[in-house]
């Protein structure tokens, strides 16, 4: 789905006559309408005039992408978890993050916290909604999120400085350096924030001071006119600091958490001829976050932990037109991932090798067709066969039909198979990784007294799947015949089995429980998306955008066709029969979520800005009355709107003024919704010198 | 003769009816709620004792006695009688509507055969999730007393909580448990949830 603001003052633009270039949905560039795939794409122009900083801020606003909120404070299990996204009612570990097409690391608890990254020197975004493991593999369940880093080669220096609400600095420096043959682009980025509070009764704050530091080397050579360079680095420090009151009012431990990213990725493309070209894509990326914990009176150890996930990555592709109508991408790699945290008994390694086919075939000049298949094997777990299909027809001039079928899967993460770890602060209980669970270590524990009792479930504990996926897109695009309003839609389902899940295995002398994990749950998602998208007068576009969600856990279905379901209406209110009229599905999952917006951007006179409204229905968080889901008022987040506004004006060439007003209605929630600080403001100015 | 034989036989019937009110007809007996805090150490053997006669919680000195009914220690329950008292106590897990409950069965109501083999195990009444204990709802305990009177029973709430009862989460490690909980007690031994 385009971004509204994706087309720029000139009207023709709205109906393609420049083609927006798309990468991720084939792996190969085409054009935008050309996508068959439900695909977002947003643009720098677009992140300029909305003023946002970070990257977690930007996508929130988008169509159906939901961004879950993580505890902002060390507290809660020791670790940040951070802000993800949510794709088609898909949790963020089923969402594949990538960077200049190579995948980010560094999940905790299953979330890369997309807070992290700044999105300075972004040239575009895209968004490719619903499966797309046959061409990236695991994690692309829900859809895959490419960050693409600018690589004009046109001369420029652009500076900024932006200043808001909660001391928070930004600093924005990106240049470009020149030579016949080879480019260098360098971009730093420095954002910091004394962070927030919204829960004046706790000590703690909500979200702790943080400061991080992005810079990025990207170069790029062209040794022959067909053969090019391009080399990209980047190093991303961020250090947040802790302070919190540990088993009540008083603060008492204090620390910081240390995160240092580094991503190293030369790539080398070369064309043999028209019809056939290769690109060798070599990828590292270094992940390490530091947490440590002291007790503020005493300066003892509460926790630490240096936790290292490293990267490494070969990757061929090859892109082979072998008829007039028939293009071929096909292509292989190899992926080693080594992993070391205090969480696990040693350093984990897993090794991974997979192979990738995919033809796009044009039937004839409205009609195309796009089979893949992706198989991947690998050391820790049953190897997988992903296939896709994907199709589009052009009716007309006006209207395209696009439809698509794939599958996904989520290899079981790290956690999932080597956590062997004993939660030193909550109930005290264990938790086994499925690859360092032994039933008879198990066995002999409860014969030394250490283990009271054997629950049956610790019988089934066994090998992990990969948690599978499919998914259906259809919808269509249809641009209107005499006015510049397009039409988007597209309806989704996902069903996703083989759910990991952490299960009770055995009770322990101290009465805890020891936890392991299974290929438990299934559920699905479905739901239907409209973006409606225009121009009004000359410098005006608007855009509104509408998904309905509904999801569903299997066996909370089954038990309501073969059993009885139980709820109560309110936290010590009499329990009652539910009825699956009244099943509200997946906790975490918003059914209604809008967003509209409204654009200005007159090159004349140099105003510019926007009026982003976001609407997000309420969302089931707890379960308080032990059935799974939410049915109480008590067990949901209260639904939100939050009113956003950015103005800008240019006064030369090449100075911007730039003030951005967020969550104007001031709308809080401590608890589910810890990365909205309240109403804040941010004033900035940005050079650019060319 | 028939006939006559039949008046008779009926004649008693309506009679016999006409005198025992049928129990399930009669007014419910009302509900009572009440806060219980036990030991949040789930090492603890030091159950919090509950009398269903006096509606109130007795010190585990008493655990010898036949004056309780049910013990609560973390989230574990025992119940006055196998290995855990000297009591007739037992228990029966049911899934129902806790109001729609108006008679306890005759039998089948298990007692603790040891601390590894209680009659209640602690996944058949609630589901725990890292941040939160959801007693589920519809799970109803039918308890046949020390003395061998009847009681229906749902727990509502179970929270961690520290010494003072104030709520924890989380992962402050708790003292106490807050448990709060419904009962309906029968004291004329019948099986009868009415009056």
């Amino acid at each position: 789905m385009r971004s509204q603001s994706t087309w720029s003052e000139k009207d023709s633009m709205l109906f393609g006559d420049v083609q927006e270039i798309v990468v991720t949905a084939t792996r190969t560039e085409r054009p935008l309408s050309n996508i068959a795939v439900p695909t977002l794409l947003i643009s720098a122009k677009t992140i300029q005039l909305n003023g946002n900083v970070r990257l977690s801020d930007l996508l929130q606003e988008q169509t159906g992408l939901f961004l879950t909120s993580g505890s902002g404070s060390a507290a809660i299990g020791g670790g940040v978890f951070g802000n993800g996204i949510q794709i088609q009612g898909l949790s963020p570990d089923y969402t594949l993050l990538m960077l200049d097409s190579e995948p980010l690391t560094g999940r905790q608890g299953g979330v890369i916290d997309l807070s992290r990254f700044s999105v300075g020197n972004v040239k575009k975004i895209e968004v490719i909604k619903g499966p797309s493991s046959a061409l990236y593999g695991s994690e692309a369940m829900g859809g895959v999120i490419n960050i693409i880093t600018e690589e004009s080669r046109k001369k420029f220096l652009n500076g900024s400085v932006r200043y808001g609400s909660f001391n928070t600095l930004d600093l924005n420096v990106s240049s470009n350096y020149n030579t016949k043959k080879s480019t260098l682009f360098l971009y730093a980025n420095h954002n910091k924030s004394d962070g927030y509070d919204l829960n004046p009764k706790t000590e703690e704050k909500t979200i702790d001071p943080y400061s991080n530091s992005t810079l990025q080397l990207k170069f790029t050579h062209r040794f022959t006119p067909k053969t090019r360079l391009i080399w990209n680095n980047r190093l991303f420090h961020g250090l947040q600091t802790s302070l919190f009151a540990l088993g009540g009012n008083t603060l008492n431990i204090d620390g910081s958490g240390l995160t240092t990213d580094i991503n190293i990725n030369p790539v080398i493309n070369h064309l043999f001829n028209d019809n056939l070209k290769t690109s060798l894509r070599l990828y590292g990326s270094f992940y390490q976050y530091d947490q440590s914990l002291t007790f503020l009176n005493s300066g003892e150890e509460y926790y630490k932990d240096d936790f290292n996930h490293n990267f490494y990555r070969v990757e061929n592709q090859t892109d082979w037109t072998w008829a007039k109508n028939h293009q071929l991408t096909m292509g292989g790699g190899y992926n080693v991932q080594t992993v070391n945290t205090i969480r696990y008994r040693t350093q984990q390694i897993q090794q991974l090798a997979y192979g990738f086919i995919q033809n796009e075939w044009k039937i004839n000049e409205n009609w195309t067709i796009i089979p893949g298949l992706r198989y991947d094997a690998n050391t820790d777990f049953a190897n997988r066969l992903t296939p896709k299909l994907s199709s589009q027809y052009k009716v007309n001039k006006q209207l395209n039909i696009n439809f698509s079928f794939g599958s996904g899967f989520k290899a079981p993460d790290f956690r999932q198979l080597y956590l062997n770890y004993v939660n030193p602060a909550g109930q005290g209980y264990r938790i086994y990784g499925a690859a360092e669970y032994s039933l008879a270590e198990i066995q002999k524990q409860n014969q030394e007294g250490l283990v009271d009792r054997i629950l049956p479930e610790a019988y089934e504990i066994g090998s992990l799947r990969p948690e599978m996926s499919s998914g259906i897109n259809t919808g269509f695009t249809y641009n209107l015949k005499n006015k510049p309003i397009k039409i988007e839609t597209n309806l989704f389902y996902n069903y996703v089995t083989d759910m990991i899940n952490y299960l009770p295995i055995a009770i322990q002398r101290n009465g805890a429980f020891i936890f392991s994990y299974k290929n438990i749950n299934k559920s699905f998602t479905s739901g239907a998306e409209v973006n409606i998208m225009g121009q009004t007068y000359k410098y005006f576009n608007w855009s509104f955008g509408y998904q309905f969600l509904q999801s569903g856990d299997q066996a909370i279905l089954d038990k309501f066709k073969n059993e009885r379901v139980f709820g109560r209406d309110e936290p010590l209110g009499s329990a009652r029969e539910i009825k699956r009229s009244e099943y509200t599905g997946l906790l975490g999952r918003s059914p209604h979520m809008l967003n509209a917006k409204m654009s200005y951007d007159n090159p004349l006179n140099g105003w510019a800005g926007t009026v982003r409204a976001i609407y997000r229905g309420k969302w089931g968080v707890v379960d308080l009355d032990g059935n799974g889901f939410a049915n109480m008022d008590q067990e949901y987040a209260n639904g939100f709107t939050q009113l956003n506004a950015s103005a800008q004006k240019k006064f030369s060439k090449h100075v911007t003024f730039q003030i951005n007003l967020n969550n104007i209605l001031n709308h809080i929630d401590p608890i589910n919704l810890s990365h909205m600080s309240g109403r804040s403001f941010m004033i900035g100015i940005n050079w650019n010198l060319n | 003769m028939k006939l006559f034989k039949f008046l008779v036989v009926f004649g008693l019937f309506l009679g016999f009816t006409s005198c025992e009110k049928d129990p399930l007809t009669q007014p419910k007996i009302d509900a009572t709620t009440t806060e219980l805090l036990v030991s949040g150490d789930l090492k603890s053997t030091d159950f919090t004792l509950f009398s269903f006669a006096d509606g109130k919680s007795l010190p585990s000195t008493e655990r010898q006695s036949e004056k309780w009914d049910f013990g609560l220690t973390g989230v574990t329950f025992a119940f006055n009688s196998g290995s855990s008292g000297p009591g007739k106590a037992g228990v029966i897990i049911v899934q129902d509507v806790f109001d729609n409950i108006l008679e306890a069965p005759e039998s089948g109501y298990l007692a603790d055969k040891s601390a590894s083999e209680p009659a209640v195990l602690n996944t058949a009444w609630f589901t725990y999730s890292q941040t939160q204990f959801s007693p589920k709802a519809g799970v109803v305990f039918l308890v046949k007393t020390a003395k061998g009177n009847y009681a229906k029973m749902e727990v509502l709430k179970a929270d961690p909580t520290d010494d003072s009862g104030k709520t924890v989460s989380p992962p402050t490690r708790p003292t106490k448990f807050k448990y709060t909980i419904r009962y309906v007690y029968q004291s004329n031994g019948k099986r009868f949830f009415t009056k």
